[in-house]
Order: structure tokens, then C-alpha cells, then sequence
């Protein structure tokens, strides 16, 4: 039996409709309810809540009995027509965080605590739309486009998601072509009003899908990140910087029972960052790096599967300030059941200043849980887990996430029950 | 102080695995050999399988294995069961889920299951191949999974239905959809092409059957639609639906008592956006007896539109 088209989670319509009340001739339509969810509850041995260990300029920290935090993305979307091999798919979804700290906490955004609310998906993906282009979708809105991530330590790597606008999915014959505009803005402090925006374009062009050998995909990507400056703003006579990233993606699908992605991306000025957005502020220093990951999954038995990354990554900034990051981690997983699990997650971060007067940073974190899952493998959710994690670490830069930990400590043991859940 | 620490963190998760000693192992044979050894349990054809009686609502779960009758099809030889539908209860909806498994070693495997529906003479009246089942893939607590639903209306026509495998489903595979690419569905991620793993299909395992109300069974029309499904007025065959009978003619008024508040095409499009046409053309049937004429041709203009 081949795969269809995969809903994640019909909701009926008309349900909605009683719900809403809506009128007795609304079109009925199906809504697919899909989203992402973790939360729990946490301490630190020694007293106080969950402390979250990060190494101080690392972009990602191990997640296993590591996260601190509520986060919640909520998301509904709908097929609105189909017909004669069209179609109009409409996708929404809105972010939730809050630091899980009691039963009522504002999503208001004002308070220091960071709890807020974000729609961040808002899109109609429109396909088979273009007669020469029978499997292309046009699309426009805000969405969460083609995002590369490193699931272990949640590293996007290449994640230029915002408001945007594109063509995807163009069959060529040897792969498939993709072109979006993508806008995310910021300020310059540089102009006369420092807080006026700064509109942030990027030109993401990729080609995927290259047939490279058995089992194996290429993926060539190039951003290319500039602000697109008012009037006022060219008046100014300021600069502010582009940027450009080029990203290599191999995988290797069939890899013992999971995959295998090696990455190469090279980055310039404004597009220096962990995801490829650009960020051309004038302040932003010119440079360049170089980033080399390589993660997967793979199954070492029936009952045994492990996720791995390793990440190297070079800013070579012309101030002085950058810096390379370097990050290996494991998580094998035994399975005792459909349902259940115990996981271990070893994290080693080492953060090396480009300023040799500066220390380097270092941080080594593990933890093991018992895990009871709705399915078996490293991607089964829903999954409840009760983890103890310990980290060491330099105890200079110590990014410290909870007053549990106090300065001038270089290790510490947190302990607690944890939910994840996508659907 | 980093010893100790690592002591105690190795310590508890000792103690947390140790909770994982009393691990569910799969009870299923480890291979199909039984079934070659297996005896013919009724030679008198289709018409002489034993039969178990079924009433509506009602969830049961089957068994395959060892110690279920096997006979001889024409598709193969195969455990079956054989389901006697309830008279006097309207049409109902059969759901059937076969759900994927592990082998002791960790492998999936499935039943993949096939239905036949008999008429009172055992003769087959419809037939449900393996491929007739829709694949649905683990989400929330509801693992990997094969499903089919089908509208019957219980009657001469539609006595018993038999659920069995066969020779072409124990010789095919189900593939399952890989877990990192559900992730990256559900995520909005760059879907990695990862293989996808296949589920063995076997001659053990276990298939759910839900046997409901049509009016029940459809859920959120249920309390809409009340007891104007009845059995009395029901068509003989739900998806191919027979002009207003006399008994259908006497319970049109009936119809109309209990349905006159109703907006049968608000209905009917909730029903084709859930894809059941059947339940669709018996609410156009019954809209038409109701007194909304022209509903039958409006459901067609909407299926063609499909």
C-alpha cells in the first residue's frame, strides 16, 4: 500500500459551524488541526526551579530535560477548493510561550517574563494554479518555509520563515526549483530615528531533490539578504550591510533505518546568523562563515535508535567579535515497548572566541529519561518523560537561565517530568 | 563533584529502567506456518461459516491466530470470521481498524484484513480488498493503522459480513509513514526523503470492528437528524439508494415531523466534505420524501462537481 496525502487532523466542519453558529448555508469545508506542544515541570538539586544549561554563544542547547519553558504552536488549515487538479490550501498557526511558572500567566507580551502570544503562520498555498506548471504552488503570507533544523539541540539552520511570497516546487526534471521572497524587519539604531524600521528582504532560491546517488538528495540553496531602504533612509547616508548564504544539504535517506543530512552553508555579512535570515543593520559587522553540520538518525537494532549532530561553525567578523562554535551530541534511545523508552542525550558545546583575550566557553550536558511514548522511535509523540540532567561547564559564561544557578558554580543537576507532543 | 553527580544521575535512571522490566511483549505467533497446518473448518461453502451475532452499537474486537476457523477461499486459505448483522436496527456503519504491531523483534507487521459482505444465501454481494483499507499514520496515541468504513443496510441483501485475509494481502506489504517525515509535516520542516518502513502483513493480529446506527455513527449529525433514521423507512441499499418505496411513501410524513426544522443540504454537504456519499444520497431520499423537492437533483449537480 502506497502513501496518500497525508491530513494530520480532520475536523468536521460542520461541527465548527454549530459551534459558531454559523448559518444554515455555510460551505462546509474540513479543517486540519496541527501543531507542536511541550511543557512540564522542573527543579534544580540544591533548590529552586528548572535550570536550562546553554553554553554562553552557543545558538542551540541539547534539549532532553533541558527545556525550561512552555511553548505551544496551535495551527489550523483547510484545502478551501479542489477541483480539476487545483487547489487552494489555507494554513494559520499561532505560537504560545510562557516560562511555567504557575497556573495563570499572561500571554499579554508586556510583562519581563517574555510571555506572549505570535501568529507566525498565515498563508494560502495555491497549486496546480499555473498550467505549465501542473505540481507548482503559489504561494503568499506568512509561513514557516522549508525550515532545516537539528531536532536534538532545536537548531534551525536554514529557517528564512516570515511574510513572504513565492513559487515552489517547479518541476525541472533533475529536481525541483523554489523561489520566495521572504521580509523580516528590524531597526538600525544607525539613522537619526534610530527605531524606524529597517525592511529586510531576502531572496531564497533553492533547488532540492538532485539525485546524487542510491538513497542520496542534493539540496543548493542561495539567500540573498538586503534592506530596502525609504527615501529618508538612502538620505541618511548610512549603510547598512547585504548579506548572502549558500547552503549544500546532502541526505541520505535509506541510513540505517533513519537518514543522514551533511551541510555545508557559507554565510557573508548581513546573513551571518544561525538561520540564514538576514539582518543588513549597518551595525551588523562584515565577515564571513563557515558552517559544517552533519545529523541524523539511525536505528543500531529493533529495539535501539539514536539521533546525533555535529556542528561546526566559524564567524570570522571584521571587528574581532567572532567566533567558533563547535557542538557534538548523541541520543540513543532504548525501547522497551511500543510505549515505552529510555532515552540518554550526551551534549558537548565548546564556544572559542575570535578575541584570544576573550575565554572560551565550554559546556558538557547529560541526561537520561524514561520515556512513554504514543508510538516507538526517536520521533514518536506524544511522548511524557521524566528526565535528570547534569551539566559542567565554565563557570565564567554560564549562560544561567534560573537564579537556582549562582555565579561562580560550574555544574549543576535538574530534575522533572516533561510532555512533547506534535500532531 | 562531577563523579558523584554522575552517580546519581546513572543511579536514577537505573532505578527509571527498572520500571521498564515488566515490558509488554507481542503475543502473536512468530510466523504464519499454523495457518499452512491448519484443517478446513467448514466445507458446505460460504453459506455454512460459523457465524457470531452482532447488535449495533457494539465494538468487538477480532482475533486471528491459531485458534480461528480456517477455510479455504477463493482468495486462499485464511482465518475468517464471519459477523451475523442485526435486522430491525436501519442501516449501520461498519468500522474496521486493523492496527500495525511489533514482532519480537521489533519489526511492524499488520493484518491486512479483507470484507465481504454475504447475502441471506452466502452469496458475496460486495467485496472489500486489502486495498480498499486507508493508511493512516501514528498520530497523538493512535499508532500506524489500516481503516475502512462502510454504509450496509441489514437485510436479505446484506445478512453477515466476513472479515478474512488473503493469499495477495499475506503476499503484500503496507508501507508506513516514517516518523521524522510525520514530524516534519506536522512542523512545517524541509521533509527528509528517509525510507519509509513496511509493515509485514500477517495472518495474526487483531482487527476492531464498530458496528453503529448510520445517524449515530456520523457523529455530529446524530442529535440533528434524531430518529429519522429509522429502520422502518431506511433504503434497502444505502449507497444505491431505490426510488421511495410504499413503506418509505407511508413515512414521509413522519419524516417531515421530525426533519421539517432541518437544512437537509446544510446536511448533505457536512456528509460529502466527510466523504460519505452514501449517508449523502439517503439524506437527499429522505429530503425529497420530507417535501424538498429537487434535493436529489442538487446532491448530483454537487457530486459532479467533486
Amino acid at each position: 500500500m502506497r502513501l496518500s496525502r497525508f491530513t494530520p487532523f480532520t475536523l468536521s466542519t460542520l461541527a465548527a459551524a454549530v459551534a459558531l453558529g454559523a448559518s444554515a448555508s455555510a460551505q462546509a469545508v474540513d479543517a486540519d488541526f496541527h501543531g507542536y506542544a511541550r511543557s512540564g515541570v522542573g527543579a534544580t538539586a540544591g533548590g529552586g526551579d528548572q535550570a536550562c544549561f546553554q553554553a554562553a554563544g552557543a545558538s542551540a542547547k541539547y534539549r532532553l530535560g533541558n527545556e525550561c519553558e512552555t511553548y505551544a504552536e496551535l495551527g489550523l488549515g483547510s484545502t478551501l477548493y479542489e477541483q480539476d487538479g487545483k487547489s487552494f490550501y489555507f494554513d494559520s498557526l499561532v505560537a504560545y510561550v510562557n516560562e511555567q511558572g504557575n497556573d495563570f500567566e499572561s500571554l499579554d507580551g508586556s510583562s519581563e517574563d517574555g510571555n506572549t502570544i505570535a501568529l507566525r503562520q498565515m498563508n494560502v498555498q495555491a497549486t496546480g494554479v499555473i498550467e505549465a506548471l501542473p505540481n507548482a504552488t503559489v504561494w503568499a503570507g506568512k509561513r514557516f518555509y522549508q525550515r532545516h533544523d537539528i531536532h536534538m539541540n532545536d537548531f534551525y539552520y536554514w529557517d528564512v520563515s516570515g511574510p513572504g511570497g513565492g513559487i515552489e516546487n517547479i518541476d525541472l526534471g533533475f529536481g525541483k526549483l523554489s523561489v520566495a521572497w521572504m521580509r523580516n524587519s528590524s531597526t538600525d539604531d544607525a539613522f537619526p530615528d534610530s527605531d524606524q524600521n529597517l525592511a529586510n528582504d531576502t531572496l531564497d532560491i533553492r533547488l532540492a531533490g538532485l539525485e546524487t546517488n542510491p538513497g542520496g538528495q542534493l539540496e543548493i540553496g542561495y539567500d540573498y539578504g538586503a534592506a530596502n531602504l525609504t527615501e529618508a533612509q538612502e538620505d541618511a547616508d548610512v549603510d547598512p550591510e547585504n548579506g548572502h548564504l549558500v547552503t549544500l544539504e546532502h541526505v541520505q535517506g535509506d541510513w540505517f533505518g533513519g537518514f543522514n543530512k551533511f551541510v555545508v552553508q557559507y554565510g557573508k555579512d548581513g546573513a551571518i546568523g544561525s538561520s540564514g535570515r538576514s539582518n543588513p543593520a549597518s551595525s551588523v559587522p562584515e565577515g564571513d562563515m563557515i558552517r559544517v553540520i552533519d545529523h541524523g538518525l539511525v536505528n543500531l537494532s529493533p529495539n535501539v535508535d539514536m539521533l546525533y549532530a555535529a556542528i561546526y561553525e566559524d564567524r570570522d567578523l571584521d571587528n574581532g567579535q567572532g567566533q567558533t562554535w563547535t557542538s557534538a551530541g548523541v541520543r540513543p534511545t532504548y525501547y522497551w515497548s511500543d510505549t515505552m523508552s529510555t532515552a540518554m542525550e550526551l551534549g558537548y558545546d565548546r564556544v572559542d572566541p575570535q578575541d584570544s583575550g576573550q575565554e572560551t566557553a565550554d559546556l558538557t550536558k547529560l541526561t537520561f529519561a524514561q520515556q512513554w511514548s504514543a508510538g516507538r522511535g526517536a520521533f514518536a509523540r506524544p511522548v511524557v518523560r521524566a528526565f535528570v540532567t547534569y551539566a559542567s561547564w565554565d563557570g565564567d559564561v554560564y549562560n544561567a537561565a534560573s537564579e537556582s544557578i549562582e555565579d561562580g558554580e560550574d555544574d549543576g543537576l535538574t530534575y522533572g517530568l516533561q510532555m512533547e507532543a506534535w500532531w | 563533584m562531577f563523579l558523584p553527580r554522575l552517580t546519581l544521575t546513572a543511579l536514577c535512571a537505573a532505578l527509571l529502567a527498572g520500571c521498564a522490566a515488566s515490558a509488554e511483549r507481542p503475543s502473536t505467533p512468530a510466523d504464519d506456518a499454523w495457518l499452512t497446518r491448519a484443517d478446513d473448518c467448514c466445507t458446505a461453502g460460504l453459506d455454512g461459516l460459523p457465524a457470531t451475532a452482532v447488535d449495533a452499537p457494539q465494538s468487538l474486537t477480532l482475533r486471528f491466530g491459531p485458534k480461528t476457523p480456517v477455510h479455504t477461499f477463493e482468495g486462499g486459505k485464511a482465518p475468517f470470521h464471519v459477523l451475523a448483522l442485526p435486522r430491525g436496527q436501519g442501516p449501520l456503519r461498519l468500522t474496521l481498524t486493523s492496527r500495525v504491531t511489533r514482532d519480537a523483534e521489533g519489526e511492524p507487521q499488520v493484518f491486512a484484513p479483507v470484507m465481504v459482505v454475504l447475502d441471506a444465501r452466502g452469496e458475496v454481494q460486495r467485496r472489500f480488498g486489502w486495498h480498499d483499507f486507508e493508511y493512516h499514520p501514528a498520530l497523538g496515541f493512535q499508532v500506524d493503522r489500516l481503516t475502512l468504513g462502510v454504509s450496509v443496510s441489514p437485510g436479505t441483501g446484506a445478512d453477515r459480513v466476513l472479515i478474512t485475509t488473503s493469499d495477495e494481502a499475506l503476499a503484500a506489504r503496507t508501507e508506513l509513514l516514517h516518523p521524522a517525515r510525520l514530524e516534519a509535516r506536522a512542523r512545517h520542516l524541509a521533509e527528509p526523503p528517509v525510507v519509509n518502513p513496511e509493515a509485514a502483513h500477517r495472518a495474526s493480529g487483531e482487527v476492531r470492528v464498530e458496528v453503529r446506527p448510520l445517524g449515530e455513527a456520523t457523529g455530529v449529525l446524530a442529535p440533528l437528524i434524531g430518529d429519522a433514521l429509522s429502520d422502518d423507512d431506511a433504503p434497502s441499499a444505502i449507497e444505491a439508494p431505490s426510488p421511495a418505496s410504499t413503506a418509505a411513501d407511508s413515512a414521509a410524513a413522519r419524516d417531515a415531523a421530525a426533519l421539517g426544522g432541518v437544512d437537509f443540504r446544510r446536511l448533505i454537504r457536512a456528509a460529502l466534505a466527510a466523504d460519505d456519499i452514501a449517508l449523502a444520497m439517503d439524506l437527499a431520499e429522505r429530503a425529497e420524501r420530507a417535501g424538498h423537492a429537487g434535493t436529489r437533483d442538487w446532491l448530483a449537480k454537487q457530486l459532479e462537481r467533486r
